[in-house]
């Protein structure tokens, strides 16, 4: 478990899971209409908000992974990165149980990656990453 | 403090993204207009693919939706919609929907004069003679590939039309006339 809460894995972490959140809002900013064609194949917001989502997403998985890779408020930036892979993971289970197979658009179409178990994991991956993290960081670490 | 930081960070990503959707030259509506918005409904209640098709291609790279008679008319009455037909010239001539445009499917092709008349955001609508018939499903694909985003298949198809009594035109509907 001392592995686990080591210092230096804490950082690789939080490297790791701040540049897949930057990488993929990059991707996903720079073209939101494959975005918007992502969503909507995922058939689960009412189209009237799909956009707003498409435009404020992004930013939101940008500017937490950026902030949590340069250590400012880990705390509270890896919070908000879970409340996202734990959204974007129910996402994709509810799509396989409604059978839907269609690219994620978790990387856009740079990295076209399908709906299934391996992305299921991969998230968990992050997730538990994301969780560690949450758990050994102290809430003021940033103002030490 | 610290919830009260996190609501800045998601307010600041916010405002940040509503800033630069306004600023970028690759920017979205923040609310899909009428045709968008109807496009994304129907593709919510698209139904799964018909057998006809489904044994013959692979799910994952098809891109376009089936769509009802009840649903193409709508959009017809509407003004929403462009349709297009996929059948021989000859074809097209003697019956179609109203105002459809005839691209043959053995004639498409990505530098097509007639595709000037369709923008890549325009809720599509091909249909074909009727649900057995290839043409719709090949200008499909080929709109899909060149990034039409909403194209829809009418499967039923120019009989199915015709039966419902929706409205047509050509030289064999003048003549019964």
């Amino acid at each position: 478990m001392k592995f686990f809460t080591n210092k230096y894995f804490l950082i690789v972490s939080k490297v790791i899971v701040g540049l897949v959140f930057v990488i993929s809002g990059i991707i996903k900013i720079s073209n939101p209409h494959e975005f918007v064609e992502a969503v909507n194949n995922f058939k689960m917001l009412p189209p009237v908000t799909v956009n707003l989502f498409v435009i404020i997403i992004p930013w939101m998985e940008f500017a937490s992974g950026l902030l949590l890779m340069f250590n400012i408020f880990p705390k509270e930036t890896v919070t908000i990165i879970t409340g996202l892979l734990i959204i974007f993971t129910i996402a994709i289970v509810v799509a396989m149980i409604r059978s839907l197979t269609f690219s994620c658009g978790c990387f856009g179409n740079i990295f076209p990656q399908d709906v299934g178990f391996l992305k299921i994991l991969e998230n968990l991956i992050l997730l538990g990453l994301a969780i560690n993290i949450l758990i050994n960081t102290p809430e003021n670490s940033f103002d030490k | 403090m610290f919830y009260v930081r996190i609501l800045i960070i998601l307010f600041v990503s916010a405002v940040m993204g509503i800033i630069y959707n306004l600023v970028s030259h690759s920017s979205i509506p923040f609310f899909p207009d009428e045709s968008d918005n109807y496009a994304s409904e129907l593709k919510h209640k698209s139904e799964n693919l018909p057998d006809s098709v489904r044994w013959r291609y692979d799910p994952k790279v098809i891109k376009w939706y089936p769509i009802r008679a009840d649903q193409a008319y709508f959009v017809f009455e509407k003004g929403m919609a462009k349709f297009v037909d996929p059948r021989d010239e000859w074809d097209f001539e003697e019956m179609h929907v109203k105002n459809a445009i005839n691209i043959p499917a053995y004639k498409f092709s990505r530098d097509m004069v007639k595709l000037k008349n369709l923008n890549k955001d325009d809720l599509i609508i091909v249909y074909c003679e009727d649900e057995y018939c290839d043409n719709g499903i090949a200008v499909c694909d080929s709109l899909i590939d060149l990034l039409y985003k909403n194209v829809f298949l009418y499967k039923g198809g120019i009989d199915e039309w015709q039966f419902a009594g929706y409205p047509l035109e050509g030289t064999k509907i003048k003549t019964n006339e």
